[in-house]
């Protein structure tokens, strides 16, 4: 609670008169007078509730706790509204954007409470909206700050996978300290060559050894070459392998929430490109810095040691062409990104046409199509033509700062030859370290980018390989608690946003092995509800019980063991219809899969494949009718033996035929064990033990099903339209 | 089922809208039928803010349709206008403090109708919506809404720092 607390609210407080109140919470707003952005402050005391506005102090609202009947939070576009009502009017209103709207929703539920019990339990937790240490607004609330990253911890963390490959790395290092040596050699050599052979004319032999030595080189070169790329290749697969497998077991283990608000793009972008950018740095970027780093830090030293004067002459443009190579990638990356969105752009215009082409010729828009493909096309060529433009100026500016240095070196060491105070060899192995010295530089740019580029990809990968997973997901020590199957929802409000409570005070009692049917309208909340017994959601406020145990203190490995759901929207995995209906229970025999898929009425449509059971399904599916479909889902729930059974719509895609067959199997599958049967079709829960009818989140009726008809309520209206549209069958 | 909702055609003041004491609203049809605790929507708010309104009851059903604001009375179109301007919380750039890109997404300072205010847009189809070749919205990262009506007409730093980093 103490985090709703602000520090202003003290003063806020004395200016009022109110100071000798105990404040139990302060928010600030962020939409003021006529809606303009500003601060103004709620403030939460034991006897008031203070609207006031630090820029208008006139409109100070003081609300006594007693007046309030009800405190609502109103969803807008774009933001929301708190009303404070009294018994016959508004007693105070506050504006604010999307950025604080959960604030209020829970201080609003905290206000209710306090005047209904007087005690305000807010569960206190602030999204974080600013980084903490340099105050920059966050891509998304509680987000990373892109800025004050922990370079350190990052890089730490990843040194941590590298750990188990220590060999490899330090063998890659060796190469890469051996193979700068090897690239300094050859200019030395030919120093030797020119001021020795060609000027003195010694012996032959030393020639044959400078040769000989320059062949080394080169051996050695390419040798180190060879190795530091299959080294780095093989260590940056194995460490991105590695973190895509930690991602991966992570990802399946997090609870539903979390993965709902990630979409599946996202996540596969995660899995694709982050990682595949850490690649790109770890095999080949990593070792190219370091590579030029040494390359660089050797020739300066073999420079400095030839000739001081010629040092400077070549160091002289390197400002020059660093400053350039800088300004021009700021702007290359640029167009880059944009090249790369517009080809994506139009890749996803290829795909929607090709998909959707059907729908195209029905209603004849191939043209448009065309035009629309068209302009896409054009983007990508303008943007080409930008990103080529840019770095043809880029590599003609590059060209002339680098010749500068030259013509400065044969000025300088020129001057020097002629003076005798320097050999041609040493001038000409200058000339060649300097074009080694400047080609890396021009590359500075697109290593510092790839570096940040993978920086911002390890954040990316470690903030969710640091997400939480769902608790208790290892399996239990204890043997596994056998559920009976008697359920009781109690009070059970729930929202996946707390605002817009999907279900309200739900409460009921369910038998063990009792048939429940479940029936509303589409929308009002039967998914949800057997959501929550699943726990894949955890309710807002009530509990859920099996056995009388609240389903919390199940392990989840538990109690997802014995309450197996098939789903409205049927998930087949690419396989065979074996291997589907086996997902219920790994190890299960074949009679046993006959068996559940016998109880599922799926046995003879099976037999009638020309592969039986061991038919491919098709990813997701795809190669059986949506009926086919939903049996076999119904055969891998009958197959786990749950004691409780959840078929949410699960007969939806059948024909009549088939879902009278069903009917049967369901009288078999339903035995002795807990039932939940959601359904829009009144014959399939006709002969559920009892009816829960749903409306607007809440329970309107329940009873058996001839009770409801008698009430002539929902039920009954339902059976009207239902009747309705049998005779139109 | 209500029935089919109507729309209005041209004649004006077949609807009356009366602001009541506790701040709700109320509807009065040519048929003197009426309705309390209304709401009022767009029903494209972007592409057409001031056409298409309607009203709908207190349980969201849809109860009539203006084709246009301009159909209404003085005094109801002032009504309608206010409350819009309560529902639809979108404010309008006026000049770009500061963009600066990174990683896909746009750190942005800029100056509104509503004042100044940092935003966070991450750079996707449905975070930067073009509405015409010069009118864009942009949406934060939380749901907030911010509008540019005309690229062209903000001045050109502002402009050229938002051509070079949304597209």
């Amino acid at each position: 609670m103490s985090d709703f607390l602000g520090s202003d609210a003290s003063a806020i407080l004395q200016q009022l008169g109110l100071e000798s109140e105990r404040v139990l919470a302060c928010v600030a707003a962020d939409l003021g007078v006529k809606l303009r952005f500003a601060a103004p402050w709620l403030v939460v005391t034991d006897r008031h509730v203070v609207l006031f506005s630090p820029e208008d102090r006139k409109s100070c609202t003081e609300i006594s706790l007693n007046e309030i009947r009800s405190v609502k939070v109103n969803r807008l576009v774009g933001g929301g509204r708190l009303v404070i009502c009294g018994a016959e009017r508004e007693l105070g209103t506050l504006y604010f954007t999307n950025s604080v709207l959960s604030k209020f929703v829970e201080i609003a539920a905290g206000i209710e409470l306090l005047t209904q019990t007087g005690n305000m339990d807010l569960q206190a937790r602030i999204d974080q909206l600013r980084c903490k240490a340099c105050g920059r607004l966050l891509a998304g609330k509680n987000g990373i700050c892109p800025k004050c990253i922990d370079r350190l911890t990052t890089f730490r963390r990843l040194f941590q996978y590298l750990a188990p490959y220590r060999v490899t790395w330090i063998a890659l290092l060796a190469v890469l300290l051996v193979s700068a040596a090897a690239e300094l050699a050859p200019a030395l050599a030919i120093r030797q060559i020119l001021d020795h052979i060609v000027r003195s004319r010694v012996a032959l032999n030393v020639l044959v050894a400078l040769v000989a030595t320059l062949l080394a080189a080169r051996l050695t070169m390419w040798l180190c070459e060879t190795a530091k790329g299959r080294l780095s290749a093989w260590l940056g697969a194995r460490i991105t392998a590695d973190m895509r497998k930690d991602l991966f077991n992570r990802v399946v283990h997090f609870p539903t929430r979390t993965i709902d608000s990630w979409s599946v793009g996202t996540l596969l972008s995660r899995f694709v490109n982050d990682i595949a950018r850490l690649d790109e740095f770890l095999g080949s970027g990593a070792p190219l810095l370091m590579m030029s780093m040494l390359v660089l830090l050797g020739i300066l030293v073999v420079l400095v040691y030839l000739s001081p004067s010629l040092t400077l002459a070549i160091l002289f443009p390197v400002p020059l062409i660093v400053l350039w190579t800088w300004l021009i990638w700021k702007i290359l990356r640029r167009v880059q990104d944009k090249q790369s969105s517009s080809v994506a752009r139009l890749s996803v215009q290829i795909s929607e046409s090709l998909t959707g082409i059907r729908v195209i010729k029905a209603l004849c828009r191939e043209d448009e199509e065309y035009l629309c493909f068209r302009y896409h096309n054009d983007r990508v060529c303008d943007v080409t033509a930008e990103v080529e433009r840019t770095s043809f100026t880029f590599f003609t500016v590059i060209y002339f700062l680098m010749n500068l240095g030259v013509l400065l070196v044969w000025y300088t060491g020129g001057r020097q030859v002629l003076g005798n105070a320097l050999t041609v060899g040493t001038l000409l192995a200058a000339v060649s370290y300097l074009w080694m010295l400047y080609w890396p530089l021009q590359w500075f740019g697109q290593v510092s980018n790839s570096l940040s580029q993978a920086l911002t990809g390890a954040v990316q990968f470690l903030e969710l390989a640091d997400s939480p997973v769902e608790e208790q997901t290892e399996p239990t020590t204890h043997a596994m608690r056998q559920i009976r199957g008697s359920v009781r929802f109690q009070e059970v409000t729930f929202g996946y946003e707390p605002s817009e409570p999907v279900l309200t005070k739900i409460d009921f009692d369910v038998l063990a092995g009792e048939v429940i049917g479940v029936i509303g309208r589409s929308g009002t909340g039967k998914t949800t509800l057997m959501n929550l017994l699943c726990r894949f959601y955890e309710p807002n406020q009530g509990a859920i019980f099996i056995d009388g145990v609240d389903i919390r203190e199940y392990s989840l490995n538990e109690l997802r063991a014995q309450v197996a759901i098939v789903p409205q929207d049927t998930f087949l995995f690419s396989g065979t219809i074996e291997e589907n209906i086996r997902y219920g229970r790994p190890g299960a025999s074949f009679e046993e899969i006959v068996a559940a898929a016998r109880a599922a009425n799926a046995h003879n449509f099976i037999l009638g494949k020309r592969d039986g059971y061991d038919s491919l399904v098709g990813s997701r599916g795809d190669r059986l009718s949506g009926g086919e479909r939903q049996r076999i889902a119904i055969a891998r729930a009958v197959l786990a033996d749950p004691q409780i059974l959840i078929l949410d719509e699960a007969t939806s895609s059948l024909d009549v035929e088939s879902e009278m067959a069903i009917q049967k199997a369901l009288a078999r599958i339903s035995h002795n064990r807990t039932t939940f049967i959601i359904a829009h079709r009144l014959s399939t829960i006709r002969s559920a033990d009892r009816l829960i009818v749903l409306d607007q989140g809440r329970i309107v009726e329940s009873g058996t099903y001839d009770q409801l008809l008698a009430q002539s309520g929902v039920l009954w209206n339902f059976a009207n339209a239902f009747s309705e549209t049998r005779d139109f069958q | 089922m209500t029935d089919q909702p109507e729309l209005a055609p041209n004649g004006a003041g077949r609807v009356r809208l009366i602001r009541q004491m506790n701040g709700s609203l109320s509807l009065v049809l040519g048929s003197g039928k009426s309705f309390s605790g209304i709401s009022i929507v767009r029903a494209a708010p972007l592409s057409r803010p001031n056409n298409f309104i309607c009203f709908l009851d207190s349980t969201g059903q849809e109860i009539y349709m203006v084709r246009d604001l301009s159909h209404l009375s003085a005094e109801d179109r002032v009504l309608v206008e206010t409350e819009l301007q309560l529902r639809y919380i979108s404010s309008i750039i006026r000049r770009i403090v500061s963009v600066r890109r990174e990683a896909g997404t746009l750190y942005c300072k800029a100056e509104t109708d509503r004042g100044l205010r940092e935003l966070v847009v991450r750079n996707a189809d449905d975070s930067v919506r073009w509405m015409s070749e010069r009118r864009v919205l942009l949406i934060d990262v939380d749901g907030n809404r911010f509008e540019i009506p005309n690229i062209g007409s903000l001045d050109s730093k502002s402009a050229r720092m938002l051509r070079q980093n949304l597209w």
